[in-house]
């Protein structure tokens, strides 16, 4: 099966995707940043990237809306970087994806994300992916039972 | 007159048995029977029976999932609606249905006419066990007792109706080919009952003897194919197939038939016995008497080979018996006491020498003799010095007891390793000769 035709044929649920990333604007605003429709277009084509890399497909208009109001009230979040993190986040979500082996279902690791980038990482994206998923990935590959509530990701 | 018959669009013998709603798409698609438009629906539909299947596989937790994840979900869509679709009697009915009924009924409807087939599957295979004959066939058993369990155990219809789990090696006299998944099995249990069916008319002892004889005991080679063989043989020597062994001379007889014989007739000939064969048993079932004939036909190339070879003892088999068992009558074991006191003593010993004679002086049974290898108190030039006083029989029930468990078991230690190296050691110092004869006699042992 040719991965690339399944998303090209899932034009529609890129349309979805762009119209549920808008629809996050009335609660974002509340914090002052909002996304315009360009910006939309293109989360959907870094998650479409996102897909590709981490070897992943969707069926559905996908995680984005989701990742943006769970981190829509983050104290580190400011309307000048916000694109950019968004960018990052969305890496970063499908990548620990497969990199946890799909043990963690899409909320908890949205949840897990939202709570060390405020914690541990101060609002830092690259620290997040590169520091914080990539410990708690390597031990759940190794077998451990890790309480995502734990704070203590690198034991 | 001769009668009109309508001719399909596409013949149905063209199409892939294995992935036969792609192979229909395919060929649809290059005929210009389905409309882009048509096309276009029909791939719509399948994007959202995905979707369907992609959440039910995450529970709803997760919106993507991996594309080998997909790919096997894709499978089983179109190996659910490729089942529903060739029960349909032409490939234009076929294309009708896909027009005008949803995809999704039709991924339904095949998805319940799959699980019945899985239902059909288990009884057969239950029926199968129930009427299971101990053949020493390693592959027979393997892939009945653990194969085929295996397969039941891990089969999904729901999310991956297309694979066939469970390690099944045990070949059937016709191969199975362009099946997979629960119609593979289907059909595979089929053929295994109707050969089954008739292995069963000889003794157990009879066709095991066969299997000893064609060297099918650890290799995977179709028990019912050497049975069948036989019998032929056994009619074509104009007796009854009441027994299924072959003397030389019957093999000359069956030489002097068959020699001059092209293929074509041969495989007439092979044919009618099989026919013979199944008269002379009052063979009914006329699966099982086509079954019978087809197989028969199928031997015609390793006949002519054999004969052109002058190996016609290969084919047709003179039943080999088991070899008789060989008794050893162990002494008495020591009592736990004493044993104790011996392990102390030795350990308390200085010198090697003076271990390995108070071993020869106090240990006369075998069993003592493992549990002293055992016991920590024996180092391995000891072990080694030990098993240069045993006599060929000690040595081949210490053999034979060594390969009671794998070295790989769960129930071996590092001690049993030692001594088991020792031993191995030992006995690879002797000819071949001498080595040979100890492995024979710990290979029929019996322990008394």
């Amino acid at each position: 099966m040719d991965q690339n035709n399944l998303i090209l044929s899932g034009r529609a649920l890129e349309e979805t995707a762009v119209a549920d990333i808008l629809a996050c604007n009335a609660l974002t605003a509340r914090y002052g940043i909002k996304l315009t429709e360009q910006d939309a277009k293109s989360l959907v084509q870094t998650r479409t990237q996102a897909l590709k890399e981490s070897g992943r497909i969707e069926f559905t208009g996908g995680a984005l809306a989701a990742i943006i109001t769970a981190f829509a009230d983050s104290p580190y979040l400011a309307d000048d970087t916000y694109l950019d993190t968004l960018h990052l986040l969305v890496e970063t979500f499908y990548e620990y994806k497969t990199e946890t082996l799909d043990t963690i279902d899409d909320d908890e690791l949205i949840a897990l994300m939202r709570r060390h980038f405020d914690r541990f990482c101060h609002g830092s994206a690259d620290l997040l992916r590169e520091d914080v998923l990539s410990a708690i990935s390597k031990r759940i590959r190794f077998g451990e039972d890790i309480d995502l509530e734990d704070d203590d990701f690198d034991e | 007159m001769n009668k009109l018959q309508k001719q399909d669009t596409i013949p149905k013998e063209q199409l892939s048995s294995t992935h036969y709603y792609a192979s229909l798409l395919r060929e649809a698609a290059s005929r210009g029977l389905l409309s882009r438009e048509e096309q276009r629906s029909i791939r719509a539909q399948m994007m959202q029976i995905m979707e369907f299947l992609a959440t039910r596989y995450t529970a709803g937790a997760s919106t993507s999932i991996r594309v080998e994840t997909a790919q096997s979900l894709m499978a089983c869509a179109m190996y659910s609606i490729g089942h529903t679709l060739k029960r349909l009697p032409d490939t234009d009915a076929t294309l009708d249905e896909l027009r005008h009924m949803p995809l999704k009924t039709l991924f339904d409807r095949g998805q319940a006419q799959l699980r019945d087939l899985l239902a059909d599957a288990k009884e057969q295979y239950a029926a199968l066990l129930k009427n299971s004959i101990p053949l020493i066939s390693h592959t027979w058993q393997s892939t009945l007792h653990t194969g085929l369990a295996e397969f039941f155990g891990a089969y999904h219809v729901y999310d991956a109706a297309q694979d066939s789990p469970g390690l099944i090696d045990y070949p059937t006299a016709l191969p199975l080919e362009d099946a997979s998944g629960i119609e593979f099995i289907t059909r595979y249990l089929k053929r295994l009952t109707l050969e089954y069916s008739l292995i069963r008319r000889w003794p157990a002892d009879e066709v095991n003897g066969l299997i000893r004889a064609g060297g099918a005991a650890e290799a995977p080679v179709n028990v019912f194919s050497l049975v069948l063989t036989n019998a032929l043989g056994v009619i074509l020597c104009e007796c009854q197939p009441d027994t299924l062994s072959l003397t030389g001379e019957d093999r000359a007889v069956l030489r002097k038939r068959l020699k001059s014989l092209a293929a074509a007739p041969m495989r007439r000939l092979l044919r009618d016995t099989a026919n013979m064969l199944g008269r002379s048993f009052g063979i009914r079932d006329t699966s099982l008497l086509r079954y019978m004939s087809d197989a028969a036909a199928s031997l015609v190339p390793s006949i002519r080979n054999a004969l052109e070879t002058k190996t016609l003892s290969r084919v047709f088999l003179t039943v080999k018996a088991a070899a008789s068992p060989a008794f050893f009558h162990d002494a008495p074991r020591m009592d736990d006491k004493q044993f104790r006191a011996l392990v102390r003593e030795i350990a308390d010993c200085r010198y090697a020498s003076d271990r390995v004679e108070l071993v020869r002086m106090n240990v006369a049974s075998v069993a003592d003799l493992m549990d002293l290898f055992e016991a920590n108190c024996l180092t391995q030039y000891d072990k080694a010095a030990v098993l240069q006083t045993l006599g060929d029989d000690a040595l081949a029930m210490l053999l034979h007891l060594s390969r009671q468990f794998p070295p790989d078991s769960l129930h071996t230690n590092s001690a049993e390793l030692t001594w088991r190296s020792a031993l191995k050691t030992h006995i690879e110092g002797f000819d071949t000769a001498r080595r040979r004869q100890i492995c024979k006699m710990a290979r029929n042992i019996q322990y008394v």
